[in-house]
Order: structure tokens, then C-alpha cells, then sequence
């Protein structure tokens, strides 16, 4: 697609534009050695995941060992459980993340400009807070003792469940957790394009009578699709991994939850942090990112097919 | 088609740029395989009488260590160690200290020794930073030259029976500190409590023996739950209690029984009895309220807790001359009683259970064991390691016992882990003969039956990994009574079974015969 355009670009403007612009690659200097320095130099470490580690021996000159690096974690009983937290819980979090976020900046486009820094504000902040400051918010809230909520049920008479040994509500917590977190972040994005749609459209649909609820479906959906489709795919690509962070810290790493809390990364971390074992862990992150990999080019084909100018390549 | 050709050609550019640099490290990393030799082979010979008059160039010297974390003024007793080497040896080094806490230090270490990092010394043991996952690594020097070269008095101020202790396929990797060697399960309590509700000390002989004065305590004072627990964890603390010994770490299957004779390698989480009836009373007690609910989520070992007088007892893995005022200063001040639990026992990894090694990364390793020869046998140095500079960041009492401060910026607290601990001046509080002691129980304690053997794990990795996630699960909702063992234990050991946890096991016996029949 991106060639259909080019060329015409090229012949009308003539050949002089295709020489080098030293200038602006001047300035593209900085990016490019970051680029260069931190996403591809280090995939020489692809290599390390089919080594037999060494220390003294050091990363190229250790022995090869084929697979078997990999063998631990398809070996595992638990592969399975893991797998399906991870895609289970990551799909789940897109949806929900995805349809709160449009919600509410379709809430916060209709909102008065004054009205619109106050809420922002609110749903921006918990973006800020680490997982580990949550993951005490969120023990205050629950713990058995002094939790905000066990007191509270206590007090209505109701028998208190003790969160941290039920992982029946863990699938809830986690999401509504992840919710609090990420939809500020999101909604600015969507807020942002919303605002830099024309206005005139509103108007001329208003004039023709069209409703708000019609205008919503008609104009600022179609309008913000792109932009939902773009965050989609790549938070597809991204759908191997957990957030580390959250799944360790906000359980409080309680063993009774793990049926339903534990994902790759964490299990991995507890597989291999007393061994600390560099080529398995390394295997992990690779089949990881090649799982994500062929998930973001399948999306994007699938995107393709359905309508070429949403597809992200 | 385009894409795919923008992305070979990158590709074909990272490979490039990988390869250059592949070239780069090789050449780098042989010109310091060659220095090292050389200077090992030059050692005892020629330096050592050069350096006698003219202390050459300053050699920096990296310790990593564990511990409270980094200390405020390290760097004043940095120099004041350099200085002393100086003046006293005619030695030339740069300290450089870097201590971290307990829990983050194994991980740590992992990464400073997958990356390559350089550095001289690190401190090491079965516990913590694992010692033999590291050897297995090939992490550490070989000690047994350099020992005979370059620290002869250190060598000989051990029994040899010890440093087999810390040989793995025949060698010594790391230096153990002289300190308590056999442990010994206890439980300390509040004494007030004891007195009030007058429980005879002498009749308990196990945990289960205290449930009534738990219970009494707890009718009486609902806030409290009187038995501490954490997500440390109590089978650490308990399993010469419950009765066995670890082959390879305290959670992974495969124990000897400390009660038996024979050379048999057991599933303690199916085979042993007395853990499941410890389980059962874990259970017990947390629905009693004697352990509380969410004890697997409580970090610190409970200390706060137990300091603000939540908990009234707590059990340790290592009774020991002179652990009187710590578990005073634990129980905030108040007065304890001690209950033995089991008996003094010298387990096969107590001899590795604090030890520093000698990075393969050095560049003079020659220099860190002269280093570590001087720091396990000269006093002065090591008393400056362990509390400071006197005036400084200590005084000396009238019985010329240290007191320290932890305003003054320097208080690590690791005496046991620098060195030979029988050279440390004492503490304030600490009885004159506490090393006497110390060495009377090293001497009298039963011996296991495996002593000096160690588990090579390397054969069965994968395994490992999958037992110890398990184990991560169901271990601790277990030991601290979250859960009902009579349902969890069989899903638990089923759990074990499917990550290999019988291969692991007969891989223990298979080397634990051979090292019978070799060694008995």
C-alpha cells in the first residue's frame, strides 16, 4: 500500500526530494543510534536461549545445546494453567480496557473544558502509581484484619471471605484493578483524537436532526476506529505478557491464588529465581515474543482484509 | 514482499553488527584469560618478594556482600582497611565493599554473574546466593592451589573435615567462616506470658505440646496470635524438628530422616509422617486463631509483629551462644524463655551455610585469597570489617565489649558472614565464653550420616524448575495452616509427581550410593 502512494509523490515532485536530506537525518541521528543501540544490537542475545551458559566462558563461547533450554517450561505441568491466565486475562483487559476508555472519552468530549481537567486528572493519576504502591492500596482494602471491606461486610452481618486465600475473585479484582490503572491513559489518547475532529461535521448532523446517541454511532466511532484498531494490535502484540508487576505484587504472591493469578512471567520468575538460570529464562522471553509476534501479524492481516486503511503495515 | 526484504536486510545489518562485536569480545576475553594465568603462575614465586619493598600499584578489591544493606559510612572504613593493609602488609588494595539486603542478594547476584561482571569476592551458601547452583556455573575459582599458595595460615586454621564439607566434585570453591556449624530448631517466647499463665517449659518437647497455653493466651487476649508466622515460611525453621534433612534446600523433595541409619533418600511431602502431622497442626491452629489468617502474605519474618507484641512466640532454625540478646532485641526488649526443639545436628549443609568464594571474573584472584588468609586470621582487620573504627563507629565498654550504634554508620551486623568469627572482639550483653561454647557444640553435635555430601543438580534442571513452582504454591499456604492439608497435600504431592519430583529423587540416591560407597 505504502508504495501506491509513494510513487506518485515521487514522480510529481521530481528526484531532487529523493536525495538525502543531511538536515533531517541530522536530527533523525539521536533516535536512530537509540534505535539501532537498545532493539537491535541486542538480538545478538537471541542466541543465548540455545546456549549451554558459561560464565567463565562468556555468551559466544559457551557450548551450544539445541532445545533444551526450552524443555523445562513445556515439561511443566503447570504450562497449560499459565498459558491460559496469560491470553485469558490479556484478552479480557483489552476488551474491557478498550470499550471503558472509548466510554469515557465519549463522556469527557461531551463534558465542559473545566469539567474535562478535573476528571482527566482523576483517571490520569493511578496511570502513575507503581504496582507495588496499588498492590498496599489494594491489601488495605481486603486484608482480614483491617481491610476496608471484610470490616465493612463484618459489620453488615455477612459472612467474610478471606480475599487472599479465594481465587474466585481474583479474575474481578485483577480486572477492575487493571481497569483503574490503564483506562485514564487510554481515554486521553481517544480523548485527544476526539478533539481534533471537525467540528463541522457535529454541527451539519445536528442540523439534519440527528440525535446525540446517532451522532456517537455515526460519527465519533467511525472516526475514532482507527485509532481503536492501532491500540488493539499492538496491545495484541503484547498478549504473552503479563504485566509482571501486577500479577506479583497484587496477590501478595499467595500460593492458594495461583490457579487463577499466576501467568508466564511470574511462574517463570518462580521456576528459575532460586537457579537463576539465563538461558532458560531467555528461552521463555523468545518463545514469548515469537508467540506475539506471529499474534500481531495475523491481527494485522485480519485487519487487512476487513479494511485496508486501519492495518497497521 | 517489500517488507519482508526491509526486514531481511535489517536483519542481515544486526547480524553484522552482532558479528562485529562477537569479534571484539572473543579477543577481550582472551587477552584476560592469558593475564590471569600469567599472573597465577608468577604468584608465590617472584611478586610476593618484590612487594615486600615496593607495594606496586593499587589493586581494587570487590566484596559483595549480603546483609541490612549498604552501610552510611562504609567508605570511611574502607580506607582505614586499606590503610591498615598498607602500613601492616605492604599491601596495595582498593576495598570496594557493595552489600545488599537478604532478599534481593541471590537475585542480584544472578545478575552480576550472568552479565560477566568483574569483581573479586562474593559471599555465598546453601541458603542464599546458592553455592553450588553457582560452582554448577562455573561462577567460582578453585580455590585448592591458591589456598596452599597465598593463604597457607588460613588453610590450616580449619580442621580438614570442614573443608571437605565445602568441596563439590573434589574442590574447594569457597572459604565457610568459622561460626556455629550444627543447628538447632527453638522456639522463644515472651516470658511474661509464661509466667502468667505458668507454663512449664521443661515438660514441652514439641510444637503441638504449647496449643493449651496458646489457647489461654488467646482466650484472653483475641488481638493477639500468639504463634508468628510469615512468608518466610516455618519448615526452614523446623525440619530438624519434624525430623529430616534436606539433600539439596530445606522446600525441594529429597530428605534423609535425621532419626534413621540408612542411606535412603525420602519424599518428605509423602513419606514422612511427622510433616503432615505438623500441616495438620498448622491447619489447627489458624482456624483456632493461634496463626494468623493471612500469615503467607506477611513479609520481614514477622519481626515487626512480634515486636509490637502481636505475636508472643516464634521458632528459628539455629540456637547458638550468645542469640539471647537478638531474640531480645526481636521481642522488643521484653524478657524471652528458649524451648529446644530438637536436638544440636551438624547437617550436610551446615558446612556451607556461610562461605565467600573467589570470582572466575577476577583479575587478581591471588590478591583476594591473600585478602580473605588476612581477613579469617587477623583480628584487627576483621574487627575493622565488622563493627568500624573504634571511637568511631563504636566504643568498647569497661569489660571492653563493643557497643555499637547504628546512628554512627557503620553497624552491618554480619560478623559470621566476613570470617572467622571466633576473632571478633564481643558484643555488649554477650557472655565471655560465647566462642568457647560455640566451638564445645561445634565438636559435640551429632553428625549426620551424608555429612560432606553435595547434590549436583545439573542433570536434572528442568525438573528442579517445575517442583519448585509447585512447591511455591502449595508450601506455604500449607505450613502456615491456609489450607486444609487432608485435600491440598495429595493435590500438592500429585502436583510434584507430574514436575518430575521422583526423578529428582532417584537422581539424590544415585549419587548419594556412589558417595556411600566411596566414602563409608
Amino acid at each position: 500500500m505504502a508504495s501506491k502512494i509513494k510513487k506518485p509523490v515521487l514522480a510529481s515532485k521530481g528526484r531532487k526530494k529523493n536525495r538525502m536530506n543531511w538536515g533531517l537525518f541530522l536530527l533523525a541521528i539521536p533516535g536512530l543510534f537509540f534505535l539501532v543501540g537498545y532493539y537491535y544490537i541486542p538480538l545478538f542475545g537471541l542466541i543465548i536461549p540455545f546456549k549451554k551458559m558459561d560464565v567463565a566462558k562468556g555468551i559466544f563461547r559457551s557450548d551450544w545445546c539445541g532445545f533444551d533450554n526450552f524443555k523445562f517450561f513445556f515439561q511443566s505441568p503447570d504450562v497449560w494453567t499459565v498459558t491460559r491466565n496469560t491470553i485469558g486475562l490479556n484478552v479480557l483487559f483489552i476488551v474491557i480496557t478498550l470499550t471503558v476508555s472509548v466510554l469515557v472519552a465519549l463522556g469527557l468530549y461531551e463534558m465542559s473544558k473545566k469539567k474535562v481537567k478535573l476528571f482527566q486528572t482523576c483517571f490520569f493519576v493511578p496511570y502513575f502509581i507503581s504496582w507495588v504502591v496499588a498492590s498496599y492500596i489494594v491489601y488495605a482494602l481486603l486484608s482480614p484484619d483491617l481491610g476496608v471491606i471484610p470490616n465493612i461486610l463484618e459489620k453488615l452481618g455477612m459472612s467474610v471471605p478471606n480475599f487472599y486465600n479465594e481465587p474466585k475473585y481474583w479474575t474481578a479484582i485483577l480486572i477492575l484493578s487493571y481497569i483503574w490503572k490503564h483506562v485514564g491513559y487510554n481515554a486521553l489518547i481517544f480523548y485527544a483524537t476526539l478533539v481534533g475532529m471537525d467540528s463541522a461535521l457535529h454541527e451539519a448532523a445536528a442540523i439534519d436532526g440527528a440525535s446525540k446517541f446517532q451522532r456517537i454511532k455515526y460519527i465519533c466511532l467511525p472516526y475514532l476506529m482507527p485509532i481503536i484498531v492501532l491500540m488493539g494490535v499492538l496491545m495484541i502484540g503484547k498478549i504473552f505478557y503479563a504485566d509482571f508487576g501486577m500479577f506479583y505484587f497484587l496477590p501478595r504472591n499467595s500460593g492458594t491464588l495461583y490457579p487463577v493469578t499466576d501467568v508466564i512471567d511470574t511462574y517463570v520468575f518462580r521456576m528459575l529465581r532460586v537457579m537463576g538460570n539465563i538461558g532458560m529464562s531467555s528461552a521463555v522471553g523468545l518463545y514469548q515474543s515469537a508467540v506475539g509476534f506471529i499474534l500481531v501479524l495475523i491481527t494485522n492481516m485480519i485487519v487487512k482484509k476487513r479494511n485496508e486503511d486501519y492495518a497497521l503495515f | 514482499m517489500k517488507l519482508l526484504k526491509k526486514v531481511a536486510v535489517l536483519g542481515l545489518a544486526g547480524v553484522l553488527a552482532a558479528s562485529t562485536m562477537i569479534g571484539c569480545s572473543k579477543s577481550s576475553t582472551e587477552n584476560g584469560g592469558n593475564k590471569e594465568t600469567n599472573v597465577t603462575n608468577g604468584t608465590s614465586s617472584g611478586d610476593t618478594s618484590s612487594k615486600e619493598t615496593d607495594p606496586g600499584e593499587t589493586i581494587p578489591i570487590r566484596w559483595y556482600l549480603a546483609g541490612s544493606g549498604p552501610q552510611a559510612d562504609v567508605e570511611a572504613v574502607q580506607k582505614e582497611i586499606d590503610k591498615y593493609l598498607l602500613d601492616t602488609y605492604n599491601m596495595n588494595i582498593d576495598l570496594q565493599i557493595i552489600a545488599s539486603d537478604y532478599a534481593s542478594y541471590t537475585q542480584k547476584m544472578q545478575m552480576v554473574i550472568s552479565s560477566g561482571e568483574e569483581y573479586d569476592i562474593c559471599w555465598t551458601a546453601s541458603w542464599n546466593n546458592n553455592y553450588y547452583d553457582n560452582v554448577n556455573k562455573n561462577a567460582f575459582m578453585e580455590l585448592d592451589e591458591l589456598l596452599v599458595s597465598d593463604a597457607p595460615e588460613l588453610l590450616e586454621s580449619m580442621d580438614t573435615s570442614i573443608w571437605e564439607g565445602t568441596r563439590v566434585n573434589g574442590k574447594i570453591y569457597g572459604v565457610p567462616s568459622q561460626q556455629i556449624f550444627p543447628k538447632q530448631n527453638y522456639i522463644v517466647i515472651d516470658k511474661a506470658y509464661v509466667d502468667k499463665y505458668k507454663l512449664d517449659t521443661n515438660k514441652v518437647k514439641k510444637l503441638s505440646d504449647l496449643e493449651d497455653f496458646f489457647l489461654q493466651v488467646k482466650a484472653d487476649n483475641p488481638d493477639i496470635y500468639p504463634f508468628a508466622a510469615s512468608s518466610n515460611g516455618l519448615m526452614g525453621k523446623l525440619n530438624l524438628a519434624i525430623g529430616y534433612e534436606p539433600i539439596a534446600g530445606v522446600k525441594l523433595p529429597g530428605v534423609i530422616a535425621t532419626d534413621g541409619t540408612d542411606y535412603k533418600v525420602l519424599n518428605q511431602y509423602t513419606d514422612l509422617p511427622s510433616l503432615k502431622e505438623f500441616y495438620d497442626l498448622m491447619y489447627k491452629w489458624q482456624k483456632e486463631g493461634l496463626v494468623r489468617q493471612d500469615a503467607a502474605t506477611v513479609s520481614d519474618n514477622a519481626v515487626p509483629d512480634i515486636k509490637a507484641g502481636k505475636h508472643i512466640a516464634a521458632v528459628n532454625a539455629t540456637f547458638k551462644p550468645g542469640i539471647e540478646a537478638t531474640e531480645q532485641s526481636n521481642f522488643g526488649g521484653r524478657e524471652v524463655v528458649f524451648i529446644m526443639l530438637s536436638d544440636s545436628y551438624m547437617a550436610t549443609d551446615s558446612l556451607v551455610s556461610s562461605l565467600n568464594a573467589i570470582s572466575r571474573t577476577s583479575k587478581h584472584p591471588e590478591v583476594a585469597m591473600k585478602f580473605l588468609n588476612l581477613v579469617n586470621t587477623d583480628k584487627t582487620l576483621y574487627n575493622l570489617l565488622c563493627f568500624g573504627v573504634e571511637g568511631v563507629h563504636y566504643t568498647l565498654n569497661d569489660e571492653g565489649k563493643v557497643i555499637s550504634d547504628n546512628n554512627k554508620g557503620y553497624n552491618p551486623n554480619i560478623d559470621w558472614m566476613l570470617g572467622n568469627q571466633f576473632n571478633g572482639l564481643l558484643r555488649e550483653g554477650q557472655a565471655d565464653d560465647v566462642w568457647e561454647e560455640t566451638k564445645e557444640i561445634n565438636a559435640s553435635a551429632t553428625k549426620s550420616r551424608v555429612l560432606g555430601f553435595a547434590f549436583d543438580s545439573t542433570k536434572v534442571t528442568n525438573e528442579i524448575a517445575a517442583v519448585n513452582a509447585a512447591i511455591d504454591q502449595y508450601a506455604l499456604p500449607l505450613e502456615t495452616g491456609a489450607v486444609d492439608p487432608d485435600t491440598v497435600l495429595s493435590e500438592f504431592t500429585d502436583k510434584l509427581k507430574a514436575a518430575g519430583s521422583d526423578k529428582i529423587i532417584a537422581e539424590m540416591q544415585t549419587q548419594l550410593d556412589a558417595w556411600v560407597a566411596a566414602n563409608k
